[in-house]
């Protein structure tokens, strides 16, 4: 008897400590917040299949896709490409010149905020993701083999390693 | 631009026509937007500090947002942070308001802030 109580008691606790909410953005991307992030959370949904979440203790997560057609870029623009050409990583010469100009402005958009010169790169077998951080906030452009499209996720107020932890969890990434 | 204006004097709830002329400051940066319309009543102080930034931003990308900025400025002169709270408040003191409206850059900007300015508001 004691043994069965132990048993549901652990299992109900387990469902307690790992419960999560999945979130799906675009065509192909998702995240899995742990339950105590989503509990008595303020949500709002954002444009281009977006969602952000202020948590009770004040942190924020927001995620939404972007893809050629969003960013006036050429149809046959690569997004998997798109961190690359945006922060710097990799020779525009290659595109043309509304490809070029849009990307440009989106970097300076960027250098406001961040060190782009100190990008971090997460790769996986099918996902990678570069992580831009500041003092209040940090932002992932994740791709993923095959799509045309690409998550922004941001993070504000929010423990940086925690938001590594969940990245690297959901793409399988290093 | 290290410096900071101190706000602390000013309300931290802005009253409607705050918000409005917020709203206009927007428009002229990014074009009507329904999205960011709709959310005018839950504008803050965090949603001046993004539109700040989109500003500071643009200045580079469009001088026309620097004829804006300058305008929004009025006798102030000085880019601390916070210099847009300040201004807004003033607006409502009766400065002259701005109707300036900016193309260049329009794409990209609205890609690049839409969501943020929307975040602000949660």
């Amino acid at each position: 008897m004691r043994f069965i109580f132990t048993t549901l008691m652990f299992l109900t606790l387990s469902s307690q400590l790992f419960a999560s909410t999945t979130l799906l953005f675009g065509g192909f991307y998702s995240l899995t917040i742990p339950e105590d992030l989503i509990n008595e959370a303020k949500m709002i949904s954002l444009p281009n299949s977006g969602l952000a979440l202020r948590t009770s203790e004040d942190s924020k997560i927001s995620a939404y896709v972007i893809s050629p057609e969003t960013e006036n870029l050429s149809k046959n623009f690569l997004m998997t490409s798109y961190p690359e050409f945006m922060l710097g990583l990799k020779n525009d010469s290659s595109l043309s010149e509304n490809d070029k100009e849009i990307i440009k402005a989106m970097r300076e958009s960027y250098t406001y905020n961040y060190d782009l010169s100190s990008v971090e790169v997460f790769k996986g077998d099918t996902h990678t993701a570069f992580l831009l951080v500041n003092d209040q906030s940090s932002t992932f452009f994740i791709t993923q083999k095959s799509a045309d499209q690409l998550l922004i996720l941001n993070f504000e107020n929010f423990e940086l390693n925690k938001a590594i932890e969940m990245i690297k969890g959901e793409y399988h990434v290093k | 631009m290290s410096s900071n204006l101190n706000n602390d004097s000013l309300p931290t709830q802005l009253t409607k026509s705050e918000k409005e002329y917020l709203y206009s400051v927007i428009v002229s940066v990014i074009g009507e937007d329904t999205e960011i319309m709709l959310a005018k009543n839950r504008f803050n102080v965090e949603t001046i500090r993004v539109v700040e930034t989109i500003l500071m931003t643009n200045k580079r990308c469009n001088s026309n947002i620097q004829e804006l900025v300058v305008g929004l400025l009025g006798g102030m002169g000085h880019l601390a942070k916070g210099w847009l709270r300040k201004a807004i408040f003033q607006a409502r003191k009766g400065t002259k308001k701005v109707t300036f409206k900016g193309q260049g850059c329009a794409v990209v900007t609205k890609s690049r802030w839409k969501t943020p300015i929307l975040n602000s508001t949660i």
